[in-house]
């Protein structure tokens, strides 16, 4: 019997946890337990404050123009964070999500445009390249047991490699007409890559909610064994999170491309972190079973705030970089105290 | 099952390590003609041109050319390893279009003084000397654009410039080589300056940002081919027609001109991105060999326009570059 | 195989001669005990006397090397934790095995979900069904919590040992293993879990605790079973026997007898 093993790694990381939150001020400690219950809080806090920041410094943020181009800027990252979520809800990662973008891109680059596929058999296969590389991942990690942070790293590399191989290290330049649809295109004066991004979280948010998929993605992030001994299939959905972390990875490649009008292997070069800074702003935690899926889409529109906001301004990129990694520990550090205060004042 | 994946595990690194031996072995075999040629990246379209012309200049000249290239775009740690693995393997010259200008330095040292001459193609290295310098004069090709800028656009019109990284010394002169320029002879022009790290999607992002607030502006002007496909893109997802705006494009890339023959890019510096690759090369096998080298060589630039882009196109033997539509 | 022998004694779990070695250590050694329908009967012993070990054989974890089982006079060795479980005993385990993002329906539920409509992995879960039942058996087992959607991190201990213990019992189960139950928890809080076990009794549900409070096991148990260095040493009625005794039979001033 596990007596022994009552301390697990989740359990050790809360407790330090806490810890940090005894010494938090009491003030902070206070109004992060009002806000308790919106899940990605800080990352909401942090749009509300920079939108009235950029708005007083720039004239040219609170307009219409700028916050069409702001959502539709945010899609590609949104739709990977989306994904990443599930992923990382059961405590695993993937690092190759760019990567597997890069992949999907170049193969419905080079199918429709050199090969002369039709359009909607080459965006078919470019979504099985990416499943399928989701489903490697999740092979790997639950059969074979190897770490998704070694795995997905590998194929960080892995597939950007074969990206640049399949399109012997060219750009392709000008897609077809369905994809530039996709990424340049609009339906009633809404830009298409807003609404994939919205139906897409629409549809993912139902599922975790509503669904079996769901239900188990949160059981096996927040205790895989207790997931195994209520008779959960553990490997199946571990599988399946990848796999859906793949498709999104190529619905991504498809809005990204039509976006850029050109695709080659060095597309979405470590968006990776952008997913996971997303889904981490978001409020989900990396340590899996916490978090829901509406955070990574505030979270990647903060990200995008912050870049839109510096090219207004004018700000150097590296002051960018500077500002979102503070951003990202600023937002973690938050989410920490604020479970930690929820717990304290809801015993019976 | 796990011991057969042990076992299995075990002979490929130990076949991995022989191999190494054996190719340590049969390249210092060869040792007596070979050029080390780091690059920056393979995947852009201008780099392609320029590694051709570095494989031909080594393939004339019957010397081994080892090309290495980061395995990220941009990593610097990448070209210093790269750099450490060629001076161990004792080749004769070192080629190299440094990630960064300044950062690349310590490892050049270290070439020039075990007697490795090294030529610095495309960008400059600074904080240390080099052989020589094989680039485009980056200030000169920049003050062309902005002097044809200038010849085009009214005295109180509005332009977005998109710079690269200026942590390199290509940044920092093709930017400053423009704004002295256009600053001299209109000098009522606003300019709106967009900072990237030669990212193409951050200059599509930073155009259509700038260009949604300023929508007065008429031209935009790239330090690079890569912003100018990023420009053109921008310009598409705001159903612009070709030629609305202008773009002036630096490079000279294949796509770029292919956009200019679709009326989307109005003029072009081209850089000799061939004779980048060729004469550094040529310079390096020089050096290898003991002769003298100039220590700074312009490989040139041509103003493309509509009028003259056939021509340029055939003369540079693009042709094989230039897609299939 | 034998064909079921069917048992005329009311028990509902009967273990026969079991024993069990790990490497040349003997774990178990020719271990009997009995169970009747609706009792509460508690295993003591010292630690290593192989309390655990004999729980996991009968739960299915682990397998005996030779002896027999009968539950609810069918003879059979579960050959895992899940065939025990879907023939009606079920283990409340010392870490609880509970899903502590997840709240109370969830983990009441975990793994035995309500649908409205089956479609594999994507299967619409019956959330208002579940939060209705899950009401439901809080309140037979006498567990008090107000609101259901909390993580149940955020819960007291002995909330969720009740859940944990309300979870085993409302699955139809016939028998319930409670490792250690309040072990991990206060004066109070034990006291409430103590409640909520006399009220599973209350229900015609059988248990078999595992324990080392004795004023527990005195105040809950109907017998005692004692084992010690892999024997069992005897049982005795709780009624009939006091503390002191079953200290002797623990630390083994008592010779082995029956």
């Amino acid at each position: 019997m596990n007596n022994k093993k009552m301390h697990t790694f989740k359990e050790t990381v809360i407790e330090a946890s806490e810890k940090a939150q005894q010494k938090s001020p009491p003030f902070l400690v206070m109004f992060t337990e009002k806000l308790s219950h919106i899940q990605g809080v800080s990352a909401i806090m942090g749009i509300v404050v920079l939108f009235i920041v950029l708005s007083i410094l720039s004239p040219y943020f609170l307009t219409i123009g700028n916050l069409r181009n702001i959502l539709v800027q945010m899609a590609v990252v949104a739709l990977l964070g989306a994904g990443m979520t599930f992923v990382i809800l059961t405590s695993g990662i993937d690092l190759s999500i760019a990567a597997n973008l890069a992949l999907v891109g170049t193969t419905i680059g080079v199918l429709t445009v050199h090969v002369g596929v039709y359009p909607v058999l080459g965006i078919f296969i470019g979504l099985c390249v990416g499943s399928a590389v989701g489903v490697f991942n999740g092979v790997l990690v639950s059969k074979a047991g190897l770490p998704a942070l070694i795995v997905t790293l590998g194929g960080l590399t892995l597939w950007r490699g074969l990206a640049f191989q399949v399109t012997s290290g060219y750009d392709i330049s000008g897609m077809v007409p369905i994809i530039s649809f996709i990424g340049r295109g609009d339906i009633l004066k809404i830009p298409m890559p807003i609404i994939i991004m919205f139906v897409y979280y629409g549809i993912t948010s139902w599922v975790l909610k509503n669904t079996k998929l769901g239900r188990y993605v949160y059981a096996i992030g927040s205790n895989e064994e207790a997931a195994r001994r209520a008779g959960i299939n553990v490997s199946r959905y571990k599988i399946g999170v990848y796999i859906i972390g793949g498709f999104s990875a190529g619905l991504a490649a498809m809005v990204l491309i039509g976006r850029l009008d050109s695709s080659g292997g060095k597309i979405a070069t470590g968006w990776e972190l952008d997913a996971i800074a997303a889904v981490v702003l978001g409020g989900t935690s990396l340590l899996g079973g916490r978090g829901n899926i509406w955070g990574s889409l505030f979270g990647a529109l903060l990200m995008t705030m912050i870049r839109n906001g510096m090219n207004l301004l004018g700000i150097s990129p590296f002051i960018q970089m500077i500002t979102l990694g503070l951003v990202i520990i600023g937002a973690v550090w938050i989410d920490m105290i604020r479970v930690r205060g929820f717990k304290r004042s809801h015993r019976d | 099952m796990k011991r057969i994946l042990f076992c299995v595990s075990t002979c490929v690194m130990v076949l991995f390590v022989a191999s190494i031996g054996f190719a340590e072995g049969s390249a210092s075999k060869g040792a007596g003609k070979v050029i080390g040629y780091i690059t920056k990246s393979a995947s852009n379209q201008g780099w392609i041109l320029i590694n051709q012309g570095a494989s031909d200049a080594a393939a004339g000249a019957g010397y081994a050319l080892i090309t290495l290239g980061p395995a990220q775009q941009g990593s610097l740690t990448g070209q210093l390893n790269a750099m450490e693995d060629m001076i161990t393997r004792g080749v004769q010259a070192i080629a190299i279009a440094p990630v960064d200008s300044s950062g690349v330095a310590p490892a050049v040292t270290k070439a020039m003084k075990k007697g490795i001459p090294v030529i610095a193609v495309d960008t400059a290295v600074e904080g240390t000397k080099v052989t020589s310098f094989v680039a485009t004069d980056n200030l000169a090709a920049a003050k062309v654009q902005g002097n044809w800028v200038a010849d085009h656009v009214a005295d109180n019109g509005e332009i977005i410039l998109v710079n690269g990284l200026i942590a390199q010394s290509t940044g920092r002169d093709r930017r400053d080589g423009f704004l002295a320029t256009i600053k001299k002879r209109k000098p009522n022009v606003k300019v709106y300056q967009v900072s990237t790290k030669w990212g193409q999607e951050e200059a599509q992002n930073g155009v259509e940002d700038l260009l949604q607030a300023h929508p007065k502006v008429s031209f935009v002007v790239c330090a690079w081919d890569g912003a100018t496909m990023g420009a053109i893109a921008a310009l598409k997802g705001k159903g612009y027609a070709p030629g609305k705006i202008t773009i002036v494009g630096f490079d000279g890339a294949p796509n770029a001109l292919q956009a200019m023959r679709e009326g989307w890019v109005q003029a072009d510096v081209a850089q000799m991105l061939y004779q980048e690759g060729y004469q550094g090369i040529k310079a390096a096998i020089k050096a290898a060999q003991g002769q003298k080298v100039p220590e700074r060589i312009d490989t040139g630039n041509t103003l493309v326009t509509p009028d003259n882009i056939e021509k340029f196109i055939k003369d540079n033997k693009l042709d094989v570059f230039m897609s299939k539509k | 195989m034998d064909e079921d022998k069917i048992n005329d004694q009311d028990f509902i779990l009967e273990v026969k001669e079991i024993t069990k070695h790990f490497g040349g250590v003997i774990a178990l050694d020719k271990v009997s005990l009995h169970i009747n329908k609706g009792e509460h009967v508690a295993l003591v012993g010292d630690n290593g006397a192989g309390k655990s070990t004999l729980a996991n054989i009968i739960t299915g974890v682990l397998q005996p090397d030779s002896g027999s089982i009968w539950f609810e006079g069918r003879e059979h060795i579960f050959t895992s934790p899940l065939e025990a479980r879907l023939n009606g005993m079920e283990t409340v385990f010392q870490d609880l095995a509970l899903a502590n993002d997840l709240g109370v329906v969830e983990n009441i539920f975990l793994g035995r979900e309500r649908y409205r409509l089956k479609l594999g992995p994507f299967s619409i879960l019956n959330h208002s069904d579940m939060k209705k039942q899950a009401r439901q058996v809080l309140e037979e087992t006498g567990i008090k919590i107000q609101n259901l959607e909390v993580p149940i991190r955020n819960l007291s201990g002995g909330q969720r040992q009740g859940v944990a213990i309300a979870r085993a019992a409302s699955w139809g189960s016939k028998l319930i293993i409670l490792d250690e139950p309040t072990a991990a928890l206060g004066v109070q809080e034990t006291k409430k879990v103590e409640e909520i076990i006399r009220k599973l009794k209350q229900q015609g549900i059988s248990a078999l605790m595992i324990s080392h409070n004795l004023t527990q096991v005195f105040s809950l148990s109907d017998n005692i079973w004692v084992l010690r260095h892999g024997k069992m040493v005897g049982s005795r009625i709780t009624k009939e026997t006091e503390p002191n005794e079953i200290v002797s039979m623990i630390t083994g001033a008592h010779s082995l007898y029956y």
